[in-house]
């Protein structure tokens, strides 16, 4: 199992290192000179000249990969170009955890909801229960992320006033106020992924019930309960939690439209606004993070699923 | 007009009057301006109150009679959406967009402040003063106004801001280049500031005010950068705190000269979106929207818990076609053409619900008191531009690229026009930009001067223009040879001639003279069409009180309270 | 020649009637004929476009935001363009994007995945990184940086797409190489003395279709996404076009209080009726395929 970690953090190390290395020749695609952005368009060519030289910007493109990451093995990520005077790192850092609280409920509501819902379906495959789930979950999830959040916005915000129309809660707010005002777009998201989770889960649980270990199970005379919560559930958690992580990506990095209806700063607004801005030290620094969490979200499911499936862990399929 | 008021008025006309203030009094008494216009201009020259009384009652009027201030409910904190945020820093003197002109607005103020109706209140200006042909112009200070960092306000103060506004980074050369330069600004004594200025202007005070939004003044060792970090300007609320792209804080500033601000403080969210700040208002998240557009905003108007706040104004967008390519534009006979084909009236009603006024492809807005008003008014005319592009050459037409961005109407504005001119077998096609995509690039060098950004170099555009209290910068940047903003590259030296004569022109009948003129050749090379002048917006609930909307979009907030 | 020449001439019928049963297996799906006529209705629209629509998609009236089920049976937007003909012409600009970014994402992937599944090695682990380090960034972030450098298009958008796409389907086509690369053919090939680049395209290939293709087809509700998004973002499609998602973002903002409602739900049950109908028609291949 440890070896099995350390090889898991080990490749992940290498793909980050490549991931930086993406990261940071696609910056470079941006068009546009640095020292323009920063100073505007009245300072002098002299001026801009200067500050080019003073960021760097004038080295040859590996001298200042280099230097890129050995500011940030140091954990300086730099000052962004766009809002002179404040750090990356410092408006990186809230944009980052306003993204996790979201995706954390989004993911609390949606990953129940939809197992409950694929177990169900499956359970009655074939028959009412089973057709609507599907469907409804496809009809949903087939919407666009947009239309489902400007839908609920008129309806719960503006028509029925139930719930507010922002996701930001006032700095200082308790908990559950904060749940609240993340809720809509939690709901626009779980309408999303419902679907796709919940089908998944759904195929898991039918194959889990045709397997031979589960007639086993039976025939040893185990109940029914014992039988779906031991070996049937498990089957269908497997190909769920590889689903949920590489959903991570998208829900912390992806997710611009919604938080710019929502006007939520999350981080995907952050690195959004960097590219259309040519903010290369805050593009650079937020993706890498992205990456980051990225990475560390399909580790923590890889060693679920290895916990889950002991046919990995010990190396057999391989 | 008891002998008392005519005797104070023929003292102030022999003693301090100058040469400019008694033409204005001339051309009162001679029936050339009326009572709203003498007033407006009468502000604008720094005439005193009494003065402005004592003249209009020669008139037979009656006396002035000022509003009685609205009785307000002190307390609460305003919830106020700014859309867009600030791009780069704060200092006011690179402020160029209008998220950084709101922020900075709601801390900062100006040595005078203009109204809804072009006039000008006194503000950190007590009074001022023209020389007899407005080539100087002399301003006093008031007295024992704080600022929010210690210190008193002084001259040394206001000449500091003024060569900062002046210098090589200042956002705000366009409105004073040819007008101001840094040399020109000089302490008097410690509570007056002198301005001689290159040319002489009539309207220079509107440069000091807050339609020059850079002007907020600032004190004397102000350092860059600073603005976010430690408040430090004059206004009645002190700017406590600000998270770019999120959100700023404002508290009352207790030694505020004007006295005690009804609110506590602003709240301000930033939004990058208009239809999240429609649903903010309308669900209670927000009191008050700094500004919207009718495109946009459409579901608030009706709405018996909103208030629309409307300011008359000048803000337009211009469609500039360079003159200077190898196309078809070159000619001045296909710009006519494109010109005549839209209708305009349609156009405000559409897009507007008529809330604009129509533009007649000049800068002389029709809220401008020295526009000529008899130059006729463009009509869509099909068969007048079929046969002026048949006249050019062009019976079957060409294909041309309009670019643009991505702001309020304008892509709506582009499908008209691109749907107008197809009536003559123009074959448009549209490129539509972010505004950051659009504005990018440089400004200067290049083979056409103007650097390479796309507002200034495509061959035809869109932009978006702010309201100005006088069409002097525009006149200036947008169509002189060589102005810095001339995207339609026109070059033209009778057009130059009459606007330095317009701009010098002190009488009204003066100024209307060579506008007219202005109009009339801009109408027949039409290097820029201009099709509207809209209505400044914002959107507050019924709660908000005390506020009114500035046509650039300046937030003034220290008579506002929640009721 | 040994046993696989004395095999040869039994394959293709057996070939033949395994592809005959698919068929008849596909044409007795519900779920793939209702997709497929989804689909179709759409597709006919895309290449019939303005053609045939009640009135011009593009032309502007008077009647500003008229509300539907009256003269204009779907309303009209705010520029008097009637919504029903704007919705049937919208197709066309998906239809021309979404597949061929698909295609090409598919193309790509099936390459870098027949290559990692083959090689495996060093060239698999390797490559296997630079999909996963692609796989983190998010869409939107490579969608935008690419527009803003290279200028929007069309064009743009089907190579961001497909580039996006390439790593997801290079790891199913790879799971998919992995499970038939020990099987004996492709020993056997290799002791013909088969060069690469022959077992995997002419040899693996083929028993990887089934896969491919119902990759694919998820792909092309994922590509109708993307397009969508970054439409609505202002990066994609422009104006005038009656796209789906251009009409969406022009109109969504007069959502605010139930108002104008018409502008925004037809063009958005629009889109939502072409994916469904694409994952339908991935449905009724899986069911049959994986079968």
């Amino acid at each position: 199992m440890g070896r099995f970690l350390l090889k898991r953090l080990g490749l992940a190390l290498i793909t980050l290192v490549l991931l930086s290395m993406i990261v940071f020749s696609l910056a470079q695609l941006l068009p546009g000179n640095v020292g323009r952005n920063i100073l505007g368009p009245f300072a002098s060519q002299q001026q801009v000249d200067q500050t080019n030289h003073e960021l760097g910007v004038d080295r040859p493109i590996v001298v200042q990969y280099g230097r890129w990451v050995s500011h940030l093995l140091h954990g300086n990520l730099g000052n962004s170009l766009e809002y002179q005077g404040s750090s990356v790192a410092g408006l990186l850092g809230p944009s980052l955890v306003n993204s996790l609280k979201l995706a954390a409920l989004a993911f609390l509501i949606c990953v129940p909801l939809s197992i409950l819902g694929g177990i169900a379906a499956a359970l009655r495959q074939g028959r009412v229960t089973d057709r609507s789930i599907t469907i409804g979950g496809l009809s949903l999830t087939a919407v666009p992320e947009f239309v489902t959040a400007i839908v609920l916005i008129v309806i719960f915000g503006v028509v029925f006033k139930l719930l507010p129309t922002t996701a930001q809660a006032p700095p200082g707010s308790s908990f559950l106020v904060q749940i609240k005002y993340l809720l809509l777009p939690a709901l626009a998201l779980t309408a999303v992924l419902f679907g796709y989770i919940a089908r998944i889960a759904r195929a898991g649980v039918i194959e889990a019930l045709d397997a031979d270990y589960t007639r086993t199970a039976y025939l040893k005379g185990l109940d029914t309960r014992t039988v779906m919560f031991r070996h049937v559930l498990r089957n269908a958690l497997l190909p769920t939690i590889a689903v949920v992580a590489t959903q991570t990506g998208y829900l912390i990095g992806g997710l611009v439209v919604i938080e710019k209806l929502f006007n939520y700063p999350g981080i995907g607004q952050r690195i959004y606004i960097a590219a259309q801005n040519k903010d290369f030290t805050m593009l650079e620094s937020g993706v890498l993070v992205i990456g980051i969490v990225y990475l560390v979200a399909t580790l923590v499911a890889d060693t679920l699923y290895s916990l889950l499936n002991p046919r990995i862990r010990y190396g057999a399929a391989e | 007009m008891d002998r008392e008021t005519r005797r104070q008025l023929d003292e102030y006309r022999r003693t301090e009057a100058g040469p400019v203030e008694n033409n204005l009094i001339d051309e009162l008494l001679a029936g050339e301006l009326d009572r709203r216009e003498f007033f407006r201009r009468a502000s604008i020259f720094g005439l005193s109150a009494s003065a402005i009384g004592g003249a209009l009652a020669a008139l037979g009027d009656a006396p002035l009679a000022f509003a009685a201030p609205v009785a307000h409910k002190a307390g609460g904190r305003l919830r106020l959406a700014i859309i867009p945020p600030p791009v780069k820093s704060l200092d006011p003197e690179t402020y160029l967009d209008q998220g950084g002109l709101e922020t900075g607005g709601v801390a900062g103020e100006f040595l005078t402040r203009a109204t809804q109706s072009l006039t000008l209140l006194p503000e950190l200006a007590l009074s001022w003063k023209p020389n007899a042909d407005a080539s100087s112009w002399t301003f006093k200070l008031r007295p024992n106004v704080k600022f929010q960092n210690g210190g008193t306000m002084s001259a040394d103060d206001v000449v500091a801001t003024y060569n900062r506004l002046l210098g090589p980074n200042s956002a705000a050369l366009s409105a004073f280049k040819g007008v101001l330069s840094a040399s020109g600004v000089q302490k008097i004594d410690s509570l007056t500031v002198q301005f001689n200025l290159d040319t002489p202007t009539a309207s220079f005070p509107y440069l000091t005010s807050s339609t020059t939004y850079q002007g907020i003044i600032l004190p004397a060792n102000y350092a860059d950068g600073t603005f976010q970090t430690t408040p430090q300007t004059t206004g009645a609320f002190k700017l406590d705190s600000y998270t770019p792209g999120v959100g700023a804080k404002y508290d009352r500033f207790t030694g505020w000269w004007g006295g005690s601000a009804p609110l506590d403080g602003v709240d301000v969210t930033y939004y990058t979106d208009d239809a999240a700040t429609t649903a903010a208002l309308l669900g209670g998240s927000i009191d008050l929207i700094g500004q919207i557009q009718f495109a946009t905003g459409r579901p608030l108007f009706g709405n018996p818990n909103v208030q629309i706040f409307a300011a008359r104004g000048a803000t337009h967008r211009e469609v500039p076609m360079r003159v200077d390519l190898h196309n078809p534009l070159h000619d001045y006979r296909v710009r006519q053409a494109i010109a005549l084909t839209l209708d305009r009236p349609a156009i405000i009603k559409t897009l507007f619900d008529n809330r604009a006024d129509i533009g007649n492809d000049s800068p002389f807005a029709p809220v401008y008191p020295s526009t000529n008003k008899s130059v006729p008014q463009r009509k869509k005319n099909i068969a007048l531009a079929k046969q002026l592009m048949k006249e050019a050459g062009y019976a079957h037409g060409f294909s041309i690229t309009l670019t643009t961005e991505q702001t309020g109407e304008i892509p709506q504005l582009a499908q008209i026009i691109q749907r107008s001119v197809k009536a003559i077998g123009i074959n448009m096609k549209l490129v539509i930009l972010t505004s950051t995509a659009y504005f990018a690039g440089t400004q200067s060098g290049g083979p056409g001067g103007l650097g390479n950004t796309p507002w200034l170099n495509t061959p035809m555009n869109i932009t978006d223009w702010g309201h100005r209290a006088v069409p002097n910068v525009i006149l200036n940047s947008a169509l002189e040879t060589g102005g810095v903003w001339n995207a339609a590259h026109y070059a033209n030296k009778k057009y130059d001639a009459l606007v330095k004569s317009y701009e010098a022109a002190i009488a009204l009948k003066d100024q209307q003279k060579y506008s007219g003129q202005i109009e009339t050749i801009l109408l027949h090379d039409t290097p820029v069409i201009f099709p509207y002048f809209y209505n400044y917006l914002a959107a507050g609930s019924t709660h908000v009180k005390g506020y009114q909307a500035d046509a650039l979009g300046e937030i003034y907030l220290s008579k506002t309270s929640l009721a | 020649m040994n046993a696989v020449a004395a095999a040869a001439p039994v394959q293709p019928s057996e070939a033949r009637v395994a592809r005959r049963e698919t068929v008849a297996a596909l044409l007795r799906s519900k779920t793939f004929i209702a997709g497929n006529l989804i689909v179709g209705f759409w597709v006919f629209w895309a290449i019939v476009g303005a053609h045939l629509t009640p009135h011009d998609p593009l032309a502007q009236t008077s009647s500003v935001l008229a509300r539907p089920f009256g003269h204009y049976w779907l309303g009209t937007d705010s520029l008097g363009r009637d919504v029903l003909s704007r919705v049937l012409a919208g197709a066309t600009s998906i239809m021309k994007i979404a597949p061929l970014a698909t295609l090409l994402g598919v193309a790509g992937g099936t390459v870098v995945g027949l290559v990692t599944g083959y090689f495996r090695g060093f060239v698999d682990d390797a490559l296997g990184r630079v999909i996963d380090a692609i796989l983190a960034l998010p869409l939107i972030v490579i969608a935008v940086t690419a527009i803003v450098s290279i200028g929007a298009s069309n064009a743009t958008l089907i190579v961001v797409i497909g580039a996006v796409f390439t790593p997801l389907v290079a790891r199913t086509v790879r799971a998919a190489v992995l499970a038939e690369r020990d099987l004996d053919y492709v020993p056997a090939a290799r002791l013909r003395g088969e060069r690469a680049p022959y077992i995997m395209f002419v040899e693996i290939l083929p028993n990887v279709l089934g896969p491919i293709i119902v990759e694919g087809t998820v792909r092309l509700g994922y590509a109708i996404f993307a397009v969508a998004g970054l439409t609505f973002l202002g990066f994609g499609i422009q104006p005038p076009s009656p796209d789906w998602s251009l009409q969406i973002a022009e109109n969504y903002a007069l959502l605010a209080g139930g108002s104008y409602w018409w502008t925004v739900l037809f063009p958005g049950l629009a889109v939502a009726s072409l994916v469904i109908g694409v994952n339908l028609v991935a449905d009724g291949l899986t069911q049959v395929v994986e079968r």
